[in-house]
């Protein structure tokens, strides 16, 4: 395994050594792919566009300046390049997220809870059973949340390097991920109920 | 101390919950304890991979059309430059032939310029033409085909950084 830190690839790829590029792919193949398979619905284009990802990266190596962390940089060119794909197929991609009326603003303020003996449902569901459940779920979200879920559970960003990749405010970031997740628990809440 | 709000517990499962009273509350309360032990089989199952996966061989398809695939600037670009200046100077020893530089440089000398009542002496001063005519005329090339030789590699420079700054077009700048 290469030991070899970013910085230290990205001047010898530069330097003509195309193959070291093989290495920063293998380090950041599963990040474009995570980014790809939740943005982009039609599975036929996400192989050619991850192609299309890594040789944009490849390109633009020069451009990089080394003030953010290449895991950004490499996040912001997935999701840019993803955008662009979306907007070219007139896939909607805002027009789906309906602003937080007052009824769901009471409900995220609210303490609602009423303390039972009982586990909620998702404690008693085997987790494998939860996660199939979720992937289904997920795809029915919009846009924006699942980019912003998948950034920062899958690849464990911060609010700020996420509102830097998606170039959303940081509150917005926070306030997308905290309805994602409400919306998902109430949606799987309501799965398991009426299975049970 | 009032119990936590939603988006409260949600931070503390994110660690952005700063430590004091609302941290101290979570520790005592049983009612809040359970609406966040709620949360994490959601957050648990939120790290799981998503069910498509690329193929095994997307690196090497990768690889293989960074090899094959002209990136670079001119000097790095030597196929396509060499085809690009090949096309220039068959463009140019097909029309050398309708050259017809004297032609020109007496269509020049006879030019008259508009009589005004201001005095156009200082423009006639200024016409460099017969000086290069003059300055050419040991020369086995006429000076007009090497002037456009040269715009015309000037030309497939810019053209070539054009290519290039293209194919950066949507890269995120300031990182």
């Amino acid at each position: 395994m290469d030991t070899r830190d970013d910085k230290t690839l990205i001047e010898s790829i530069l330097a003509g050594e195309q193959d070291d590029f093989a290495v920063l792919l293998a380090r950041y193949q599963k990040l474009v792919v995570h980014l790809v398979a939740r943005m982009i619905p039609r599975a036929s284009d996400r192989e050619d566009l991850c192609q299309e990802i890594f040789l944009r990266i490849y390109r633009s190596l020069a451009d990089f300046q080394h003030k953010s962390k290449l895991s950004t940089w490499v996040a912001t060119i997935t999701h840019n390049t993803c955008i662009n794909y979306l907007q070219k197929k007139r896939v909607p991609l805002y027009e789906d997220i309906t602003p937080a009326d007052a009824q769901e603003e009471a409900d995220i303020r609210r303490v609602e809870w009423v303390p039972s003996a009982d586990a909620s449902p998702l404690e008693r569901v085997e987790a494998r059973d939860l996660r199939a459940t979720l992937q289904r779920e997920m795809t029915n979200l919009p846009l924006p949340f699942r980019t912003i879920l998948t950034l920062f559970h899958l690849e464990g960003m911060s609010y700020t390097e996420i509102a830097e990749v998606t170039a959303l405010p940081e509150g917005t970031v926070k306030s997308y991920l905290f309805r994602a997740r409400r919306l998902l628990r109430g949606r799987l809440t309501a799965h398991y109920l009426v299975e049970a | 101390m009032d119990h936590l709000i939603d988006a409260e517990l949600q931070l503390y499962l994110d660690g952005q919950l700063e430590e004091g009273d609302k941290i101290d509350h979570l520790r005592g309360c049983p009612l809040c304890q359970e609406r966040l032990d709620a949360y994490e089989p959601l957050f648990a199952a939120l790290t799981a991979e998503p069910e498509w996966s690329a193929s095994p061989a997307l690196p090497e398809k990768v690889m293989r059309k960074i090899r094959r695939e002209s990136l670079g600037p001119l000097s790095e670009n030597l196929l396509h430059s060499i085809l690009f200046i090949g096309g220039i100077i068959a463009a140019f020893t097909i029309s050398l032939p309708y050259f017809r530089p004297e032609r020109y440089l007496e269509e020049a000398r006879q030019l008259r310029l508009p009589e005004t009542s201001y005095s156009w002496e200082w423009l006639r001063q200024l016409n460099i033409l017969p000086k290069v005519e003059e300055n050419l005329r040991g020369m086995d090339l006429p000076g007009s085909t090497l002037m456009l030789f040269g715009a015309a590699l000037l030309l497939v420079v810019l053209l070539d950084q054009l290519i290039a700054l293209a194919r950066r077009h949507g890269v995120p700048q300031n990182h």
